[in-house]
Order: structure tokens, then C-alpha cells, then sequence
């Protein structure tokens, strides 16, 4: 009697914790955003053999998606990249601000050519509070430099992240 | 007119066409997409009026199957006036492929209505006649004081020198 009577309360406690900690996070949502924009760079060291750029990028996203997450949000990327026997390696930070003042930060590494690389959010603020996900970034556009030291490209940034409710 | 003149009108008519026609290229389709960003300054601003200069620089992606004007970079100069809540720009831009061959463009802004005429092309956009329409496709929040970052889209058509 007291065996079942036990079961029983470990039966309760597990449905209630399930049922408190389940609401917390909300499902996984996709993401697939085109970002368009332009920018300087700068040489740190200008050897042949290594070397160093520093850079700064402004523009805006575009959703690929119907759920038009991060369409219009505006962004600013910053970053070092190194280059050695022409492969690039990019390390970035990116702040992505939507029409409500809302931002989150995101976290960018890539190589290449081509360039490809992951991302991950590392802070929200707003609605994005507590935002976490990660994807993958490849270069969708890209031209001559339109003025010497400037950068003009697109890039594509599909996964998937999630928001604590 | 005797019919040996006619004879020679005609000829000469018919030269002319042959001779015209191979210069000028088909009318050819574009639809872009534009992106850019840059500086703003703001020369004066009052509840009545608002004058305002920018700079900006970008990339053109195409939504065409032609791929006309893919990955061209871009530089434009700005002016706009806002009276009344009705805007009124007009822009120059230096528009250029991966081959570095260029085309100059206008654009004149007024309202939402966006009306883009090429005014000259330099290699392989050389004679270029044409422009296009178009309208803003992004309405966001500017990532610092005294930027822009938008993108517009563009539908017209283009004809080029043989």
C-alpha cells in the first residue's frame, strides 16, 4: 500500500516538473535571411604571406522565409580576416537591429573562397531575450569594390534558433 | 519624279535601313534588387521643411533569368528635399559590373515613385539607352545615428549600341 502510494507521488511530481519546465522554451523556428550590405577594410599587416584586415560593414536583411523573421533589420558587422596562401579565415560579430529597436548578437566564422562558415547568437535583447540558434552563412553576391578600401556583398544565413516564452 | 530617281530613293532608303538597324541592339529586360548604406547629413530640418544629402554604396543582385546587372557595385550621390510630408530626390550613381565597366544612372525620387534613366556606359554598357521604375522594398531602423541602409527593386529595360 505504501509502495503504490509512493509510485503515485513520484508519478505527480514527474507530470509537474514536465509541465513546468516544457513551457519555458519555445520550439525550434527557422531562419533564413539575406543580408545586402557595404563597408571599408583596412590592412594590419599587408605581408604577402600573412596577412591581416580589419573591417566594418553596414546593410540590411531581407527574409527568405514566410515567417519574415529578421526581414528588414538593419546590421553591423565587425570583423577581423586573415589571409594565408589565399585561404581567407573571417572572424566577426554582427549586432542585427529590427524596426522596434529590439537587437540581438550574433557570432560569425568563415573560410574560404568560397566563403562559408556557421553562426551562432550569442545575446538578444527585447523579444530576442534569451535567444539562442545557430545556422550556416555563404556568400550569395558579391562585386568589384566599387571605391578602393570598400567591400559591397550579400551573404545567406539559414537555421534555426529558439526563444525562452 | 522620273522612275529612275524613285529607283534610286528606294535604294537609298532601303541602305539606310540596313545601315541604321544593325546599331542598335533589342530592347533588353532587367529586374533588380539594390542594396546599400551610407552616411546622411541633414542640412536643415523644421517641421515645414527637411534638406538632406547622402552618400551611399551598395550591390545589385538580379531577379532575372538574364542576370543582367548580377553582382554590379555601386556608388550614388543624393539630394531629397521632404515638404509637407512629399519627397523629392534626385540622385547620381556610378553603377559597375564585375569587368569593371560602368554605367551612369539617374534617379529621380518623388514620393514612394522611383524613376531610373542611364545616362552613359563605358565597355560593354557603351550608348546604353534605357532605365527604369522602381520603389522601396525595406523600411528599416537605421543601425547608427546619421546612416541609412535600404534596398529598392527596379524593373525597366535597356538598349546598347552594336
Amino acid at each position: 500500500m505504501v509502495k503504490r502510494k509512493r509510485v503515485s507521488i513520484l508519478g505527480f511530481v514527474g507530470i509537474f516538473v514536465l509541465f513546468t519546465f516544457i513551457p519555458v522554451a519555445q520550439a525550434e523556428q527557422p531562419i533564413d535571411f539575406t543580408d545586402c550590405g557595404t563597408g571599408t577594410f583596412t590592412l594590419v599587416s599587408d605581408s604577402k604571406e600573412f596577412m591581416v584586415t580589419v573591417f566594418e560593414v553596414k546593410g540590411i536583411t531581407r527574409s527568405n522565409l514566410e515567417n519574415k523573421v529578421f526581414d528588414n533589420v538593419t546590421y553591423h558587422h565587425a570583423g577581423v580576416t586573415r589571409i594565408v596562401a589565399g585561404k581567407m579565415t573571417v572572424y566577426g560579430y554582427t549586432k542585427y537591429l529590427d524596426p522596434d529597436g529590439d537587437f540581438v548578437i550574433l557570432e560569425i566564422n568563415e573560410v574560404g573562397p568560397p566563403m562559408e562558415g556557421t553562426w551562432k547568437f550569442l545575446y538578444g535583447t527585447g523579444k530576442y531575450k534569451g535567444i539562442t540558434g545557430t545556422g550556416k552563412h555563404f556568400h550569395t553576391a558579391g562585386g568589384k569594390p566599387i571605391t578602393p578600401g570598400t567591400v559591397q556583398s550579400c551573404s545567406r544565413n539559414v537555421g534555426t534558433f529558439e526563444l525562452p516564452k | 519624279m522620273s522612275s529612275t530617281n524613285k529607283r534610286i530613293m528606294g535604294v537609298v532608303v532601303i541602305l539606310g535601313l540596313f545601315t541604321s538597324i544593325p546599331f542598335v541592339q533589342a530592347q533588353i529586360p532587367f529586374d533588380v534588387t539594390e542594396c546599400g548604406a551610407g552616411p546622411v547629413t541633414i542640412v536643415f530640418q523644421s517641421n515645414e521643411i527637411a534638406v538632406s544629402g547622402l552618400e551611399g554604396k551598395g550591390i545589385f543582385f538580379s531577379n532575372h533569368a538574364n542576370k543582367v546587372f548580377d553582382n554590379c557595385t555601386f556608388q550614388v550621390v543624393q539630394i531629397a528635399r521632404v515638404v509637407d510630408g512629399k519627397r523629392v530626390a534626385n540622385s547620381y550613381w556610378k553603377i559597375m559590373d564585375p569587368d569593371g565597366d560602368a554605367v551612369v544612372a539617374s534617379v529621380d525620387i518623388v514620393g514612394p515613385e522611383k524613376t531610373m534613366t542611364f545616362l552613359h556606359g563605358t565597355g560593354k554598357w557603351k550608348g546604353i539607352k534605357g532605365g527604369a521604375k522602381g520603389k522601396g522594398v525595406t523600411t528599416g531602423k537605421m543601425i547608427a545615428p546619421g546612416t541609412f541602409q535600404a534596398c529598392s527593386r527596379y524593373i525597366g529595360t535597356f538598349e546598347l549600341l552594336k
